[in-house]
């Protein structure tokens, strides 16, 4: 049973685009922290 | 072709590097710990710990070297189940989410993951969690150590021992100096470090490989790192996670995190913090996957990923490498020197040598405690040739997957049964360490946390139906409110 | 964590003896992970050829250069017969066999049966221990 190279592809691209997605969230959370005064 | 005789990066370009990282963070603990007064505020932050940098905290220390070295190593070794099966390891943070909560919730001026046995299951326990702790502390921590010395050594030349000392150095002094504060402060701009850099060399390899290609040329010379059925992987798999989830549970890494985080962030902060963590192994390991359509040689297979970058990125990707690794090495380092040095003052130094210090001595004891758990790593990781046993303790860590995964329902059971026998959960980690030692020399290493953890299950459930010793839970905060005596 | 499981082979390699004629380092006889390190001694650049079959019909180069081990995955069950020389030479040096067997899929699912039900039952025991008192 061998993954196909489409599903393969499919795995690694949302993956990816997740990744690099995360730093912006994060900064946007830091960001809304630090307006919050909630940072620590 | 690339190998390792040649590294793959200049060494003046990695020494400036090296010092450039160094003098930021060495700053930024400095200038995060500035205000720092009492052990509360070392230790753990002040308590208040907001959701951003929670969520980055517990991220950067679940991305060690391990997730920009291991993943793509997995990957090549284990195939498409090796780097699905490591993103698992997400599943340990998400788990830890609600016992987070819990943990806040029943011990709010709690301190370490010992405190909490001690309290909970009586001092027998306890001694037998802090050796099992301990063990997988300072293993965790030579290997680290070590682990940065190869690396900086592969990546660009610089010897072993000089590499292995700068970046453990580095990490003593600003934890020394900002306390978690500072670890936490770090751990934020590490972690967008690690996975823009990630992301930024998974993006290039799509686009100069291409999946086609990397699909054809793995077919052709490694097929079965493309079957779904591939068995080594199957059995990997729930051992993988389990080993993650002990590690998880029962470190103080995480226990102080939890304690430092602010009211109503640990569950949400360990909840996002697994989600963003889960596609990173894939992220950083599948690039293995392109060697063959590359056609790189690997001469060690946990070099795959500088290799697979450096030949899609050349120096750029070198360069990106470096960083990423520095980073990884270092957010991991320097949590596991602050929580180790929390877990020896609070269980070993107020435990005990000195049961009524103070919250001043306290405070002291955890710096000293840091730099001399810093020389002691020190010792190991440049003796380790000479010393046998000491060169030994790298191996030691393939046993540490019996000794964290057998921990996992002591602590599980301590938090939500409220019947969890004491002396059940004593034999159940002393049982499930041994014969998930007896079973990694009798199947191999990918049983050893699977069989520690069921071991511990049916010691843990069984005692406790058979045992019960009921326990007021009220008691976790209670005696723990003077004791604690932070407050200057 | 896996680190250092990965890294044992480089933390602990040991200066190469000299040896006129390439020659394998202690290969593996066998492998039911479908992959090991084969690493060997040479004083110069080498080819590494690997065939399925003694008469080495269907051989493949592997490896041709100044590197002192490769690492082999993903190989389907068989045996795997791999031979070295120096790039020079005309005769091979050295030869190794290595019989890939995976573990049986009854035995892997075992294993992943157990882990199913430890982590499953983790799962219930965090859900049903809600704060309830």
């Amino acid at each position: 049973m061998t993954i196909s190279a489409a599903a393969l592809a499919t795995i690694v691209v949302i993956a990816t685009l997740v990744a690099s997605l995360t730093p912006i969230l994060l900064i946007a959370l830091f960001i809304r922290d630090w307006k919050k005064g909630c940072l620590w | 072709m690339t190998s390792l005789g040649a590294p793959i990066l200049p060494t003046s370009i990695a020494w400036g590097l090296l010092a450039a990282f160094s003098i930021l963070w060495v700053a930024l603990g400095w200038w995060l710990g500035r205000h720092n007064r009492t052990a509360e505020d070392h230790m753990l932050a002040g308590r208040n710990v907001g959701l951003a940098l929670a969520t980055a905290t517990a991220m950067a220390t679940w991305v060690t070297a391990n997730t920009t070295m291991t993943a793509p190593q997995l990957a090549l070794q284990l195939g498409v189940w090796g780097m699905l099966g490591y993103s698992l390891g997400a599943l340990g943070l998400i788990l830890f989410a609600p016992l987070a909560r819990r943990i806040r919730e029943l011990m709010p001026e709690g301190f370490t993951s010992g405190d909490f046995i001690r309290l909970r299951y009586g001092k027998f326990t306890w001694r037998v969690f802090l050796v099992v702790s301990l063990i997988y502390a300072f293993g965790w921590l030579v290997s680290m150590a070590m682990a940065g010395g190869v690396l900086i050594n592969a990546l660009a030349g610089i010897d072993y021992r000089v590499g292995m000392t700068v970046i453990l150095t580095v990490c003593v002094i600003y934890t020394l100096l900002g306390g978690l504060r500072a670890v936490i402060g770090t751990d934020f701009i590490q972690t967008i470090i690690i996975i823009a850099g990630a992301a930024f060399i998974a993006w290039l390899t799509i686009d100069k490989v291409g999946f086609e290609a990397i699909h054809f040329n793995l077919l052709d010379e490694r097929p079965e790192l493309l079957n779904l059925l591939f068995p080594a992987a199957i059995m990997f798999l729930f051992n993988n996670l389990l080993f993650g989830v002990g590690e998880i549970f029962h470190s103080n890494v995480w226990w102080s995190r939890a304690f430092a985080f602010g009211r109503n962030v640990g569950f949400r902060a360990y909840l996002l913090g697994g989600l963003l963590w889960l596609p990173i192994p894939i992220v950083a390991g599948f690039i293995a996957l392109a060697t063959p359509a590359l056609g790189i040689n690997v001469p060690a297979a946990d070099m795959v990923g500088p290799l697979v970058a450096a030949e899609v990125l050349g120096l750029t990707g070198a360069i990106v490498v470096f960083i990423v690794v520095f980073a990884a090495l270092a957010s991991s380092l320097d949590s596991l020197l602050a929580a180790t040095s929390d877990l020896v003052t609070r269980d070993i130094y107020r435990g005990h040598i000195r049961p009524r210090a103070s919250a001043q001595n306290q405070f002291h004891a955890t710096k000293v405690i840091v730099v001399l758990l810093g020389l002691l790593t020190w010792l190991a990781a440049s003796y380790r040739g000479e010393i046998p046993i000491v060169g030994s303790l790298a191996e030691l860590l393939y046993f540490t997957g019996a000794f964290v995964a057998s921990a996992i329902w002591p602590i599980v059971a301590g938090l939500y049964w409220r019947r969890a026998n004491p002396a059940g959960a004593a034999l159940s980690m002393i049982l499930g360490s041994t014969l998930g030692l007896i079973s990694y020399f009798a199947i191999g290493f990918y049983v050893a946390a699977l069989v520690g953890a069921a071991v511990s299950l049916v010691v843990m459930a069984g005692s406790t139906w058979l045992w019960p010793r009921p326990f007021d839970w009220g008691r976790l905060a209670r005696d723990e409110a003077p004791a604690g005596g932070s407050r200057a | 964590m896996q680190i250092f499981r990965a890294l044992l082979p480089l933390l602990f390699c040991l200066p190469l003896a000299a040896g006129a004629q390439p020659a394998f380092d202690m290969p593996p006889e066998r492998s039911t992970a479908g992959g090991f390190t084969l690493a060997w001694e040479a004083e110069e650049p080498v080819v590494l050829e690997q065939a399925t079959g003694p008469d080495h019909g269907d051989t493949r180069i592997l490896y041709q250069g100044g590197d002192t081990s490769t690492v082999i995955s993903g190989l389907p069950d068989g045996e795997y017969r791999f031979r070295l020389r120096a790039v020079d030479a005309d005769t091979w040096a050295d030869e190794a066999t290595v019989v890939v067997e995976h573990h049986s899929l009854a035995r892997a699912f075992g294993f992943f049966a157990v882990g199913a039900v430890v982590f499953l039952g983790l799962i219930g025991a965090i859900l049903r221990g809600r704060p309830r008192d």
